[in-house]
């Protein structure tokens, strides 16, 4: 079941929290809401639910228009950054609730709890208490009690970010794992780059309360569309200048560097975003030439900031040690012209 | 578009049965609170002569005889909740945390403490402290040296305050402590802190929303408290009394005086709501159903300093009870006390009939019904909903009658009620309706912390499995907050059934109740305080021994 | 379900007990004639004896006794309940009060009036008992009896030995309020200031009572016959008559404006007065009888030996804010 978003728009007294946003979300596929706090991406989520009403336009989950329809007709499952397991319950009960409520018969429920505790994998954890499990265990709870009632959607709002590092990264798989296992559409709210980029099918960036850009991972990340959009998935080198009549690009230091070929037309004020794994060392033919003023070893390689003549910051990746103040010569194998400039993350 | 959409959206809203039910609440509390109260606003606004007038205020603010009694009831309620809060906050930390033996027991006097014998409760403190009292008269015969002569005076109404009120800060803080996620503080000590840091920086944050409602309700108890004041000031003027003096004087009642006063009251708690409602709005959840909290062993020396200070504060708590009942026990002479054992008052409080024990709790139980049903659709709006207009109208309104004295409040129920279209007076549901607001505040309160707890989340993840709001209360809210919504019921019982200073300008024969029974027994300096003392003591067991009874039916589960 | 069916039983049980709750018959009086409703200022000490000799002379009406904790508090109620009184006698404070709330009383001329020392012109007030205060001095706390007061002038030295006089402020005190009245006329305002200077001011008569029995103060003011049960009761007081002038009170009924028992309130009201009920009154309450017939309690001084302070009563009716204005002033100057 697709979910189509057009035209929604949410304020909360003065401050607007969404404008007129437009998104669709293919059925099957999990499209991540990605952006800072503030950005709107949690309200966004939350009038997909129906805990919010947009102010203006529409939600609609295949042809089935929402507007009318409360959170509790939308057949939906919601996973939440707090849990919100209920503590009076048991493990089972939490997962059984909403099918006690479509009154299914017992032996119906028992086996589906038992199913869907299995592939979460806590079966056998039936009846203890959320407040006797951890917190990776209470999420998958959660996630088994969303996905119990086999929902239109799933929509999940910062799942993990009460975990910490190495259960975040496990808890993501699985997450996709279960999601692609059961074909369901998904939402996913996250401020979490790494994790969008893994698990979706889709990445929406957003900022101030706008659809940035919308696309594969791998687009946002090599083609993205705004300056915002480039600053805030991986790192990025922004360089803003204007195109010289021989195809170079002079920036705002005064320096011109040649990129190899035009980022646009001569006269024209473009940003050129560079990824470290896009530019590499060499010793002569170099487009950029500065000094290193920043270097830290990453394991897989290393990442170092040079600073050029006229003051700009290039970050590139490399595997041989570099010392700061050493001088050191660059290439950019390949640019994106970054189309918008909205400002940095 | 915009605007159809618009209409559509606030369509949406109305189907919230929480609108209504807001709406109805709204209505019961215009009736019964503001409707009833109105004449005091008119008397304050109102000159001498008829007219619209500010001069009132101005007086009030240019006459020391008002402005001190002012300041007085000001510092005397801070300090009252702070000394409370001085007790009660460490006890319900160890409490909360450490295995005490007889948990259960200790909790349940708890409760119980939340009560003082009406009418009676500051004269044991007379009894054992004052210039005359035993205690005082002991110490001077052995040569012991007491840091003061009588309890008489301002340090004497603290003092009383104190071990007034410390049980309800108590039971807020329990469970806030022990709603506390575990995880936050080990997060806190696997960072480095140390425990007691832990404990300092992410614990006590976390229950400060229980520790200011607690002192707000134990700092407003005392600031609109007439009875101990004139009972045991000793002359120290406070704002209580002097509102209840202007109004009920024998010799010059000034009623405009007396209203201005009470408005000045009331404005200045609602200062204080504000306050409260700011910094309990600003703290996040403590709950969001994580962890219980296990409970440490406590050895040695902490051990006995915990089980002392727990005892001691008991003991100190329950003096008015205890002089009470032993004075049951002792024979009377015209207001003072023989040393002689008797149960002759009892044989004379037998002899009339027994029905006040009936009435009281049936007029108590059902107010108290209602002040639980008001006090949730209440709380729960003001804790969860948006609402721009009766939500803060909600929250302000149920709070007017925690301010007023009793006796002042029952004379805006008679001049409300006594004539058409509602007739209450000289009927027993007046006195019902009486109880029922008169204590609506403290019920709504202590569930509104409740609520305050249980994170929104709960409730929107019943609602996102197909629960409609009503059912996911049921099924989400309810259940979590019964322990506090019972805890809140029994005190807010025990208030309703000890309620006098309304009752006694409200009652009519044969609609007598205990509290009715024993301040007619001590109402004047030469009257029968044995037969008083007696029917306290009745009342005192016929409370506790269910009390204690639904206690352990209901909170074994919960600690 | 479980709650649907809770719901429907706390639904039956609220019906069923507003029933009960809102017959009103008791304090609206629209039952037997033959009942009053009596709204009591006095303790049950006061009250029963003569309420017990009502019911032998009068088996045929009911009393209905509302206990109020003090005059003021008794004139609220009625005052709040003029447009539809629920209640129909008031007894107990002074008779200054009752003239002072003229408006809530019914003027009625009773056959016993005509037997009591002090009566009302106007038969607002009817006298059921007459108060004397005295003088209390707590014989712990001030034991040599060499110094005890003997006049009010006594009590306005500037080295006073007692310490302390409690006194309860006149504004909410009908005791305290004819002993200032008392004051002005055997002194003047300027003996006020004096006086305030040794007194602590104290919030209801009570207060004041209670404090020189407790031994807090040293000297104080006191009814005569409390100060008399408590020295019966073993009360270390002594009480002292002041012999420049006694203040005294009358003690007095009413019938309240519009009592739906008219009949059954007049006959109760002049059943007060009877000298039946003022000997029990003498003999069982131990208060003065309003009646000359009916001679002092026992342990009480014959009114012959006290000499009256003979405030005027006019005055003190009728200039009452003056007065207490002046009270207030005497006591700021008094620091």
């Amino acid at each position: 079941m697709d979910i189509s978003i057009e035209g929604v728009s949410k304020s909360f007294g003065e401050t607007t929290a969404l404008e007129s946003v437009d998104l669709r979300v293919p059925s099957g596929r999990l499209v991540t809401l990605l952006g800072a706090s503030g950005c709107g991406k949690t309200t966004l989520l939350r009038i997909v639910a129906g805990f919010e009403t947009a102010d203006t336009g529409s939600v609609r989950f295949g042809e089935r228009d929402l507007a009318r329809v409360p959170v509790w007709k939308r057949r939906i499952g919601f996973v939440f950054q707090s849990y919100a397991l209920w503590p009076h319950m048991t493990v089972a009960e939490n997962v059984a609730y909403g099918l006690r409520l479509r009154k299914l018969p017992k032996q119906e429920i028992a086996a589906k709890v038992a199913a869907g505790l299995a592939m979460v994998g806590l079966t056998g954890r039936e009846q203890r208490r959320p407040g006797q499990l951890s917190g990776g265990q209470q999420q998958r709870v959660a996630l088994a009690r969303a996905l119990a009632l086999e929902p239109d959607v799933l929509l999940m709002d910062e799942p993990l970010s009460n975990l910490d590092a190495k259960l975040r990264i496990e808890m993501r798989r699985e997450i996709r794992r279960i999601q692609q296992e059961t074909g369901i559409t998904a939402v996913y709210v996250t401020h979490d780059q790494d994790e969008a980029l893994e698990i979706s099918d889709l990445v929406a960036v957003m900022n101030g309360g706008r659809v940035e850009q919308i696309g594969a991972p791998e687009d946002v990340y090599d083609r993205p569309e705004t300056t915002f959009v480039a600053s805030f998935v991986g790192t990025v080198t922004l360089l803003k200048g204007e195109v010289t009549a021989d195809g170079g690009l002079a920036l705002g230091g005064g320096a011109t560097v040649a990129l190899g070929r035009p980022p646009g037309p001569p006269g024209a004020v473009v940003n050129v975003a560079l990824r470290p794994e896009d530019l590499r060392l060499v010793d002569a033919g170099a487009q950029f030439t500065g000094t290193v003023v920043r270097s830290s070893f990453q394991g897989s390689g290393r990442e170092s900031v040079a600073e050029l003549p006229g003051g700009e910051h290039v970050t590139f990746e490399h595997r041989r040690p570099l010392a700061t103040g050493a001088t050191v010569g660059l290439v950019a194998d390949r640019f994106t012209v970054v189309e918008r400039d909205t400002g940095l993350a | 578009m915009a605007v159809r959409s618009r209409s559509r959206s606030s369509r949406a809203n109305w189907r919230d049965p929480w609108r209504l039910a807001g709406l109805l609440a709204l209505l019961v509390l215009l009736i019964f609170i503001v409707y009833p109260q109105l004449w005091i606003v008119t008397a304050a606004f109102t000159s001498d002569t008829g007219e619209f007038t500010l001069d009132r205020f101005a007086a009030f603010a240019a006459d020391d005889r008002f402005t001190a009694p002012l300041v007085h009831s000001v510092v005397v309620s801070l300090a009252v909740a702070a000394g409370a809060a001085l007790v009660a906050v460490p006890l319900a930390f160890v409490m909360a945390r450490y295995r005490v033996p007889g948990r259960e027991a200790v909790l349940t006097l708890l409760t119980m403490a939340t009560t003082s014998p009406p009418f009676l409760g500051a004269y044991a403190w007379l009894l054992l402290l004052g210039s005359g009292g035993i205690v005082t008269k002991a110490a001077r015969e052995a040569g012991v040296p007491l840091p003061f002569d009588s309890i008489l005076g301002v340090g004497g109404i603290i003092w009383v305050g104190v071990w007034f009120t410390f049980a309800l800060i108590f039971l807020m803080v329990y469970d806030a402590f022990r709603a506390v996620d575990p995880a936050l503080e080990e997060a806190a000590l696997s960072v480095g802190s140390t425990p007691w840091r832990a404990h300092w920086k992410v614990t006590l944050p976390l229950a400060v929303p229980a520790i200011v409602t607690g002192c707000y309700l134990a700092g407003m108890r005392i600031f609109a408290d007439f009875g101990t004041p004139m009972l045991i000031g000793g002359g120290y003027q406070m704002l209580p009394v002097v509102v209840y003096q202007n109004f009920m004087s024998e010799v010059a009642a000034s009623p405009g005086v007396a209203a201005t006063a009470s408005i000045v009251m009331v404005l200045v708690s609602g200062l204080a709501l504000v306050a409260q409602r700011r910094i309990v709005a600003r703290r996040s959840f403590a709950v969001t159903g994580g962890r219980e909290q296990p409970l440490r062993e406590l050895r040695g020396l902490p051990r006995a300093l915990t089980l002392g200070g727990i005892w001691t504060a008991l003991l100190l708590g329950f003096v008015p009870h205890l002089v009470v009942v032993l004075t049951s026990f002792l024979r009377w002479q015209s207001g003072i006390l023989q040393w002689e054992p008797t149960l002759d008052n009892y044989r004379r409080l037998f002899e009339e009939s027994l029905q006040p024990i009936v009435l009281s709790f049936v007029f108590a139980g059902i107010a108290c019904l209602l002040a639980l049903v008001t006090g949730v659709v209440v709380a729960y709006i003001v804790a969860r909903k948006r609402f721009r207009i009766s939500g803060p109208l909600l929250n302000n309104l149920v709070m007017v009658p925690y301010i007023l004295p009793g006796t002042v409040f029952a004379i805006g129920f008679i001049l409300a009620f006594n004539h058409l279209p509602v007739i209450l007076t000289g009927t027993a549901l007046i006195i019902v309706v009486a109880y029922f607001i008169r204590r609506l505040p403290y019920v709504m309160k202590s569930i509104e912390t409740a609520l305050a707890q249980v994170h929104p989340s709960l409730e929107e993840a019943a609602m996102s499995v197909g629960a409609p709001p009503r059912r996911s209360f049921r099924d989400v809210v309810v259940p979590i907050i019964r322990p506090a919504v019972i805890s809140g019921g029994t005190v807010g019982f025990l208030q309703m059934i000890t309620e006098l200073s309304a009752t006694v300008m409200l009652y009519a024969v044969p609609w007598v109740t205990m509290t009715v029974v024993i301040f007619t027994n001590a109402m004047q300096p030469g009257s029968p305080f044995g037969v008083a003392s007696a029917m306290t003591t009745v009342l005192l067991v016929s409370v506790y021994v269910p009390l204690y009874l639904l206690r352990r039916r209901y909170n074994i589960r919960s600690i | 379900m479980r709650y649907g069916i809770m719901l429907g039983a706390v639904t039956l049980a609220l019906a069923g007990c507003s029933g009960v709750l809102t017959n009103n018959d008791a304090g609206a009086g629209q039952g037997d004639a033959n009942s009053l409703t009596l709204y009591s200022v006095s303790g049950p000490e006061v009250t029963d004896p003569i309420l017990a000799a009502f019911r032998t002379a009068h088996p045929d009406i009911t009393v209905n006794k509302i206990s109020l904790p003090g005059t003021g508090e008794a004139f609220a109620r009625v005052r709040a309940e003029k447009d539809r009184p629920l209640g129909d006698v008031i007894w107990g404070g002074s008779s200054e009060l009752y003239s002072a709330n003229a408006d809530l009383i019914a003027p009625v001329e009773l056959p016993n009036d005509a037997a009591t020392v002090a009566k009302d012109p106007n038969h607002v007030w009817h006298a059921t008992d007459l108060l004397f205060q005295a003088i209390a001095v707590n014989t712990d706390k001030f034991p040599d009896a060499s110094k005890h007061p003997r006049t009010f002038a006594d009590l306005a030295e500037p080295d006073y030995p007692g310490g302390e006089i409690a006194f309860a402020t006149p504004k909410s005190s009908g005791t305290s309020y004819s002993l200032l009245t008392t004051m002005v006329t055997l002194h003047d305002w300027e003996y006020v200031t004096r006086f305030a200077k040794n007194a602590r001011l104290l919030d209801g008569s009570t207060a004041m009572f209670n404090m020189v029995k407790d031994g807090e103060v040293g000297t104080s003011f006191i009814n005569e016959d409390l100060g008399a049960k408590w020295i019966e009761a073993g009360a270390k007081i002594k009480l002292i008559y002041p012999s420049d002038g006694v203040s005294s009170q009358i003690g007095s009924a009413g019938v309240i404006k519009g009592a739906k028992h008219l009949e059954a309130a007049k006959t109760f009201v002049d059943f007060l007065m009877s000298k039946e009920a003022q000997q029990t009154m003498v003999d069982q309450v131990q208060r003065r009888s309003s009646r000359a017939d009916v001679s002092a309690p026992t342990g009480l001084p014959p009114v012959e030996q006290l000499k009256r302070a003979g405030v005027d009563e006019k005055w003190a009716a009728g200039q009452k804010d003056e007065i207490l204005a002046k009270f207030d002033d005497a006591v700021k100057s008094a620091g």
